[in-house]
């Protein structure tokens, strides 16, 4: 009776272990991230708008396996330029696991907040106007410290101007708005200026200082009629948080403005000729995927994005009575019409 | 011994290794051969695969490449006007170019003298005549030379970039220099991965990477020339056919099976890669199954032969239970065992040996006990015929004691009475009287001598001797029995000597019965030794016991005689020619010696006279 059992339980064992031998082994386990909530701290200066990269960042990290909610918690703050600072301590504070910072005064106030803290919060930069200039990096290969992030051609201002020029036949006199508080408007103007008279027809440039909505209005009343051709927003931090209201202001004056990119072109801007923010997003969300899963930002090396996009609404040139060539409707990657 | 369960346990393990090496054997070998042709399978299909994906690859590259050269070429052709009108007319040119294809991120024109005659760039501002010299800069010399020039690979960003150069068609002798965007380059790459962990990346000519999975390494300027399979492939000429899948590794040192192509125009090396886990997952898993099919057929080739084994030794073990059973002596054992082979075969051969071992068993018993009774019986009658012999044995002692002491009185009155007329106190006798009277005396005597030994005998026959024993010289005993003997030696003519060892002297016994026993032997010797012979005696201590012997130079006496003359009545011939003697002298001798715990023998050889010796234990005080 014993031995019928024992010879039941190995035929059972047997046929079990027969069975297994043909099953597949799949070995493809899916080690998600983590199992504790990570919180990713992300600021944006411009509450006239929300960065058009926000979007493509969340979903590629949902690509990568980061949901939100259920393992990554995403804090947006868009701020005023006064708010920024303070918004950068608290993270420190707050320990989140990443900050992300979309554009330069974020980044400044980032780099600034967690320099002061031992264990240096990782900070991601989207679209720096120049990583190496400001410091934000030793190399773009090795950044060394504790920014790392994605960089893309911001200020082609000379080929802006050159573009300007190609649009508006007319142009001569180009009202130039800059704001002495933004520290790099000093760089960019001086590739501005020596571009406007590498031109083959130079221009002349009227250029006016504004920091803020009060400045910006004064300037615009403070205009002749034929004083100038078209306006262009200069400053970094003009364009960051006051391109709205630049746009409402040049229509009113029946001026043509540039716009930094496609997005104010589409609210008006006569042209934009500057990366497209979208990639940024998805390449910073890499970013953000690698630290959260133990890389150091210090030898994450800082992706270039060199795509240029340019946009053109045809619909504020006619209302400005711009013809614009078709040589160079064909070359804009975007036209409103 | 051994314990009973070992045998059994010892077969089951020989049946079991026998199977299970079998068994293991063919498995083993089956699952080594399957696996070793999947192995061959699988590598040659990935190795045919990873090539198709890394040619095409490379294939659709060099055709991007191609396609720009031919948009170069168009471009790199003489102006009709040679002055301003036909820079702009380049400048045209160029831009309808970089609209075309925005991968050309800046173009240049270098007239015959390697000056900058007009540049264009997505990213900077049109220049005509800049005034910058590029006569030494390789894009020109090398494109002049060759016609065209690829520069090395260079990065923007996560993009490799490149410079190409081309030659102005004659009779222009300018060169059209473009920065060329290969963004395209990494996703045509990507595609060419394979499985779920392989990946494709390409290197250039020195093994930098151009393109990789991991932008990190792109971006961080990583080399790859030291990775194994890339070494190889640089070694190898540009236009060299692709080979066979190599097993490689990737940057952290994991073992990849890599093909490779080369993009022959750039000389750059597309390289298809994927893990060897998960390239022989199929054969990870045909592993598994060989595996587990050794294990399962292993424990049932266990199961099988363990099952077989207790059914083999099962009867053996009966057998041998019964066998040591019946050794033990219970012969009624028999062994059952089911079946009809040779284990049963032998199982009905042991049983009826078993039952004709029993049956010649029980038969023997049969006949002993027989036996026995017959042998009680006997026992029976022999113990009452002992017991009337023994009643007629003490019966004759009594009458002989009674009967000596009945002959012994009125033998006494004829001695005494005889004595008295020899001594003529009743008055002179004659010659012929006194004769007589001699002879009565004499006869009487004898006759006296005889009934004292017939009534010695029958006391110690019957039990009625008690020996009373004290210390005595055994040398005066002996010193006294030759004086006694010494008027009938001196008579006869006979010598008789003593030599007592000095150690010879106070022995424990019946002083009496010695000195009987020592006459007996004396006067025995002298009545045999002929005039002129010796008698020698000697004493001495052997083995703790003291033996005497009497030695004659008699007729001596024939071996079969040596121990008839020992017993009652019987004499030697010589004693019997001699007429002297009752015949019961040394059957008395040898009752007295071994009343005292000794012993009597004679060492004689007829014609060379005798010796008689007794021996006495010797006695502790």
């Amino acid at each position: 009776m014993r031995v019928l059992v024992i010879a039941g339980a190995l035929g059972v064992l047997v046929v079990s272990l027969l069975a297994a031998s043909f099953t597949v082994f799949d070995s493809n386990d899916d080690s998600s991230a983590a199992q504790s909530v990570r919180r990713v701290g992300l600021m944006h200066v411009g509450t006239d708008h929300i960065p058009p990269a926000l979007e493509p960042l969340k979903a590629r990290l949902a690509e990568l396996g980061w949901t939100e909610g259920k393992n990554v918690e995403l804090v947006f703050r868009n701020l005023e330029p006064e708010q920024v600072e303070e918004q950068a301590r608290e993270f420190v504070r707050e320990r989140v696991d990443v900050i992300v910072a979309f554009e330069d005064q974020s980044i400044d106030a980032a780099e600034a907040a967690t320099a002061r803290v031992q264990g240096r919060i990782p900070v991601v930069f989207l679209h720096p106007s120049d990583p190496l200039a400001d410091g934000l990096a030793k190399s773009l290969s090795r950044p060394g410290g504790n920014l790392t992030g994605v960089f893309g051609p911001r200020d082609v201002v000379a080929k802006q101007l050159e573009r300007y020029q190609l649009i508006v036949p007319r142009l001569r006199r180009v009202l130039t708005l800059v704001d002495p508080t933004d520290p790099r408007t000093e760089r960019v103007l001086k590739e501005y200026q020596s571009a406007a008279a590498q031109l083959q027809r130079p221009l002349e440039l009227d250029i006016r200082e504004a920091s803020n909505a009060q400045d910006l209005k004064r300037v615009f009343r403070s205009l002749r009629p034929g004083e100038v051709d078209g306006a262009f927003l200069l400053s970094n931090n003009l364009r960051q948080n006051h391109s709205a209201l630049t746009v409402k202001l040049a229509r009113d004056a029946q001026l043509p403005v540039q716009g930094s990119r496609k997005e104010w072109v589409q609210r008006g801007a006569l042209f934009s000729y500057g990366i497209d923010l979208a990639p940024l997003g998805r390449a910073g969300a890499r970013y953000i995927d690698s630290i959260l899963r133990g890389a150091s930002p210090a030898d994450l090396p800082v992706e270039t994005i060199p795509r240029i996009e340019f946009a053109i609404n045809l619909k504020t040139a006619g209302r400005l009575g711009i013809r614009v060539s078709q040589v160079m409707i064909i070359q804009a990657d975007k036209v409103f019409r | 011994m051994e314990p009973p369960g070992r045998p059994h346990r010892r077969l089951i393990w020989k049946y079991t290794a026998v199977v299970v090496t079998l068994v293991a054997a063919a498995i083993v070998s089956v699952g080594l051969t399957e696996l070793y042709f999947t192995y061959q399978d699988s590598k040659r299909t990935l190795s045919g695969f990873e090539r198709n994906k890394a040619s095409t690859a490379a294939a659709v590259i060099e055709q991007q490449i191609r396609e720009i050269l031919r948009e170069l070429e168009t471009v790199a052709q003489p102006t009709v006007d040679q002055g301003r009108a036909g820079l702009a007319e380049r400048k045209q040119n160029f831009h309808r170019l970089h609209e075309r294809d925005d991968s050309l991120s800046q173009l240049s024109y270098l007239d015959s003298r390697g000056q900058e005659r007009v540049r264009t760039s997505l990213l900077e501002i049109d220049r005509i005549d800049r005034g910058i010299d590029f006569s030494r800069s390789l894009e020109f010399v090398r494109a002049r030379a060759e016609r065209r020039h690829f520069g090395r690979v260079y990065f923007r960003g996560a993009r490799p970039h490149i410079t190409i150069s081309v030659a102005e068609r004659a009779p222009g002798r300018g060169v059209v220099v473009a920065e060329i965007d290969l963004r395209s380059v990494p996703q045509v790459i990507e595609r060419a991965s394979v499985g779920t962990a392989g990946y494709a990346y390409a290197v250039d000519s020195r093994g930098r990477l151009i393109t990789h999975p991991d932008i990190n390494l792109v971006l961080g300027h990583a080399s790859f020339a030291s990775l194994p399979q890339v070494r190889a492939a640089l070694r190898g000429p540009a236009n060299a056919p692709a080979g066979a899948a190599t097993i490689g590794r990737d940057q952290d040192g994991t073992k990849v099976l890599s093909a490779f192509e080369t993009i022959e125009l750039l000389g750059w090396r597309v390289f298809v890669e994927e893990p060897l886990s998960e390239a022989f997952a199929p054969l990870k898993s045909a592993i598994w199954r060989t595996a587990l099919l050794l294990v399962a057929f292993l424990l049932l080739a266990i199961a099988t032969s363990v099952l077989l084994a207790r059914r083999l030794v099962r009867p053996i073990e009966s057998i041998q239970a019964a066998a040591a059973k019946i050794g033990s002596g219970a012969l009624d054992q028999r062994i059952e065992i089911p079946g009809h082979d040779e284990l049963g075969a032998l199982a009905e051969e042991f049983n009826r040996m078993a039952a004709r071992l029993e049956e010649s068993y029980s038969s023997l018993e049969q006949k002993v006990e027989e036996r026995t009774r017959d042998l009680a019986t006997a026992l029976g009658e022999l113990d009452d015929k002992s017991r009337e012999l023994e009643a007629v044995s003490r019966h004759k002692s009594e009458f002989l004691a009674n009967m000596s002491h009945e002959l012994r009185t009125p033998l006494n009155a004829i001695l005494g009475f005889s004595q008295v007329l020899r001594e003529r106190l009743f008055g002179e006798v004659n010659e012929k009287q006194e004769e007589y009277l001699d002879d009565i005396l004499s006869s009487g005597n004898h006759l006296l001598a005889l009934i004292n030994d017939v009534l010695d005998l029958s006391k110690v026959e019957a039990g009625q001797i008690e020996l009373e024993l004290a210390p005595f010289s055994l040398r005066e005993a002996l010193e006294r029995g030759i004086v006694m003997v010494r008027e009938q030696a001196t008579h006869d003519g006979v010598q008789v000597a003593l030599a007592a060892a000095s150690d010879v002297d106070i022995v424990t016994g019946d002083e009496r019965r010695i000195r009987q026993v020592i006459f007996n032997l004396l006067s025995n010797a002298v009545k045999f030794t002929p005039a002129g012979g010796v008698v020698d005696v000697r004493a001495r201590q052997v083995n703790g016991e003291v033996r005497v012997s009497v030695a004659d130079t008699g007729p001596g006496i024939a071996a079969e005689d040596h121990e008839r003359i020992f017993e009652e009545f019987q004499q030697t011939e010589a004693g019997v020619e001699q007429g002297e003697g009752t015949g019961l002298g040394l059957a008395l001798s040898k009752r007295l010696v071994e009343l005292h715990g000794g012993r009597i023998w004679v060492d004689s050889e007829f014609g060379k006279g005798s010796t008689f010796v007794f021996a006495l234990p010797e006695r502790k005080a």
